[in-house]
């Protein structure tokens, strides 16, 4: 008979193939060449010199707010039991077996939620070594107690979700993020951290005490994954996947989040106007495209915070680009939609529309990278300056795109 | 007066894949003329080529003085999941350069015909099959061209919308509109078509009056469907 331990071994294997399978489907050889790589390069770049105390950001971080960081990771922090439907009526033939199986999945979070604090407490440590100036000694002593924190936590909200009510489980975590928040800043002290673990640890044998609801494990892990899977597919139908494979599957809404009583964006009434407003209703009430330009735009914002200056005007330019390059895929998707089909219409000259809807849909995100760059680069001058640049810019884009969009 | 001429000598995906061959057809004002035939027989592909959407057509396709005036019902709702049905309306309106008044003056009539004033702020995706038909139908109408290309249009719809939407074709008809109209519902063909067309392997198996279809088969008697199986009988 299959102990506890070889359970959940055969069930961890499972997932891990399962995410393998799902990695080989989504992540095509592009995502590899046009964003990890050079993400990574920029990653690192950044990370030599926030170790050189080059970064603007490590400014900005005191003794209150390189914690969040902390407590962000640590609240984050979530355990699976990777149990299925199936082993239900084994498990409830063979009880014995209940207490190996905790334990081998606990060391498995244990280990995995180690690994990960520390991995973050080194890509975090520059700021607080290099710029709030602790000693090499207190961070790794403040590292090791956020990466127990990490796993007692991770397991406490585990139990709790499964074994209390929903409000129970809110209101724990309300608190514990308080008093965990306090303990990493202001109250940090070495002793009143053992304390704190001592107090979670007796937590967690309470709370592992009530009975365990095998049903109630399946259906948060089996929502857990549902929520990974639809993150990953959201994004695929970005690198060349069909729409609807990121779709969600919960039920449409009847009406639209925006304009819900078919309010008109244009008082004239023009074939211009018409394919401007479909396009921008199109966009704004479309959630794929419309976080897409808003991850994009936020990147680009991002972006020109932190990478070296003479990158910045590159990466501003590059965004810009790659909005226009968005906002021209949409319009092909919008335009080979078959209800073009049902009337003949009269003849347009779209390359004129697109240009008028390119430069419209491209403002709020290039004017937002434009601002962020002026001030970042040039201070109050810059938010004089960089928008007006950016506004040219933007609409020599626009105008370029227009035209490489075949007019049928 | 002919509103269409179709001529098709071959029509297909590719010159490699061609569907269709020897078609050749007119459509004359207010006629309404059914397109019948087997799946795959070249129903679909017949109106492909007539709207311009097939990749691959040799023959011509001509439409009343060159101009283009024609209203498609697909057999699946198309329609933008993004846009209420009231847009998809003013989206028509903006394109036609109607104003307001026009627009509504147009449209009012059409959406209480079919039950869907109460919907129109509504995003056509959460409608039923029906519904959706319903709102193709609509938006088809508001156009007032002068051929309608109609592909299977009572599947989904209640028998009350079909009755609204015949007798609307009918007065359509009245006002000199052409109707050309795929279907398998062979006695609602039967019933209300001037001429048949049947299609066969890509090709025009026979065409004429209902009488003439039963003529052909040799049948003095019996229903369309009848003489429909005798005809494709004899062929293969």
């Amino acid at each position: 008979m299959m102990t506890g331990k070889e359970l959940f071994v055969h069930r961890l294997k499972d997932q891990l193939k399962f995410y393998n399978q799902i990695y080989r489907v989504t992540v095509y050889w592009a995502v590899w060449v046009y964003i990890i790589i050079p993400f990574s390069i920029i990653g690192l770049g950044l990370y030599i010199d926030l170790w050189r105390g080059y970064v603007d950001l490590g400014l900005l971080s005191n003794e209150f707010t390189a914690p969040l960081l902390v407590l962000i990771v640590v609240m984050s922090s979530y355990s699976t039991s990777f149990i299925r439907g199936a082993d239900i009526l084994f498990l409830w033939q063979y009880q014995s077996i209940f207490k190996r199986l905790n334990r081998a999945r606990w060391a498995y979070f244990v280990s995995l939620s180690l690994f990960k604090t520390w991995l973050l407490m080194l890509i975090i440590a520059p700021i607080f070594i290099q710029y709030l100036e602790w000693s090499v000694l207190n961070y790794t002593y403040y590292a090791l107690f956020a990466s127990l924190l990490n796993a007692s936590i991770g397991i406490i909200k585990r139990e709790m979700k499964v074994r209390f009510s929903n409000w129970t489980n809110r209101f724990f975590f309300l608190v514990s993020s308080i008093i965990i928040y306090f303990i990493l800043t202001v109250l940090y002290q070495p002793v009143l951290s053992i304390f704190a673990l001592i107090a979670l640890i007796m937590v967690i044998l309470k709370v592992t005490k009530q009975t365990q609801k095998f049903n109630q494990e399946i259906a948060f892990d089996l929502e857990r994954k549902n929520k990974i899977l639809s993150l990953i597919l959201m994004q695929s139908s970005h690198i060349g996947a069909p729409e609807f494979v990121g779709e969600r599957l919960y039920r449409k809404r009847e009406n639209p989040w925006i304009f819900r009583k078919s309010r008109k964006l244009f008082k004239k009434s023009t074939p211009e106007a018409a394919f401007e407003e479909l396009y921008i209703k199109a966009l704004l009430r479309n959630k794929n495209w419309l976080s897409f330009y808003v991850q994009v735009t936020l990147i680009g914002v991002m972006g020109v915070i932190f990478v070296p200056v003479w990158v910045k005007l590159i990466l501003w330019m590059l965004i810009l680009f790659i909005i226009g390059v968005v906002l021209k895929v949409f319009w092909i998707q919008v335009m080979s939609n078959q209800f073009l089909q049902i009337v003949q219409w009269q003849h347009l000259n779209l390359s004129d529309i697109t240009k008028s809807i390119f430069q419209k849909a491209m403002l709020p995100g290039a004017m937002l990278i434009s601002v962020t760059l002026g001030y970042n680069v040039l201070s109050f001058l810059g938010l004089l300056i960089m928008p007006v640049i950016g506004l040219g810019l933007t609409f020599v884009l626009a105008n370029y795109l227009s035209r490489s969009v075949r007019n049928e | 007066m002919s509103v269409l001429n179709v001529n098709i000598e071959q029509a297909g995906y590719s010159e490699e894949h061609r569907i269709i061959r020897d078609i050749v057809f007119q459509v004359r004002k207010g006629e309404l003329i059914g397109l019948i035939g087997p799946n795959g027989a070249g129903k679909s592909t017949t109106i492909k080529s007539i709207l311009g959407t097939i990749d691959y057509l040799e023959g011509s396709v001509c439409f009343e003085n060159n101009q283009m005036k024609y209203a498609y019902i697909p057999e699946q709702p198309v329609f933008y999941e993004e846009l209420t049905l009231w847009e998809h309306i003013q989206f028509v309106a903006s394109v036609r350069e109607w104003s307001e008044n026009e627009m509504t003056q147009r449209v009012l009539p059409l959406l209480k015909t079919f039950r869907l004033e109460e919907r129109v702020h509504e995003l056509p995706v959460t409608f039923s099959k029906g519904m959706q038909q319903k709102l193709m139908i609509v938006l088809a109408m508001l156009n007032d061209p002068s051929l309608y290309i109609i592909d299977e249009p009572f599947v989904g719809l209640d028998p009350k919308a079909i009755n609204d939407f015949l007798r609307l074709l009918n007065e359509k008809r009245q006002e000199g509109a052409a109707v050309l109209m795929t279907t398998h519902m062979l006695d609602t063909a039967e019933r209300i078509c001037d001429r048949i067309i049947l299609l066969m392997d890509g090709e025009i198996l026979t065409q004429g009056k209902i009488d003439d279809i039963h003529q052909k088969a040799g049948m003095d008697q019996g229903s369309l469907f009848d003489s429909f199986e005798v005809l494709m009988e004899r062929s293969t």
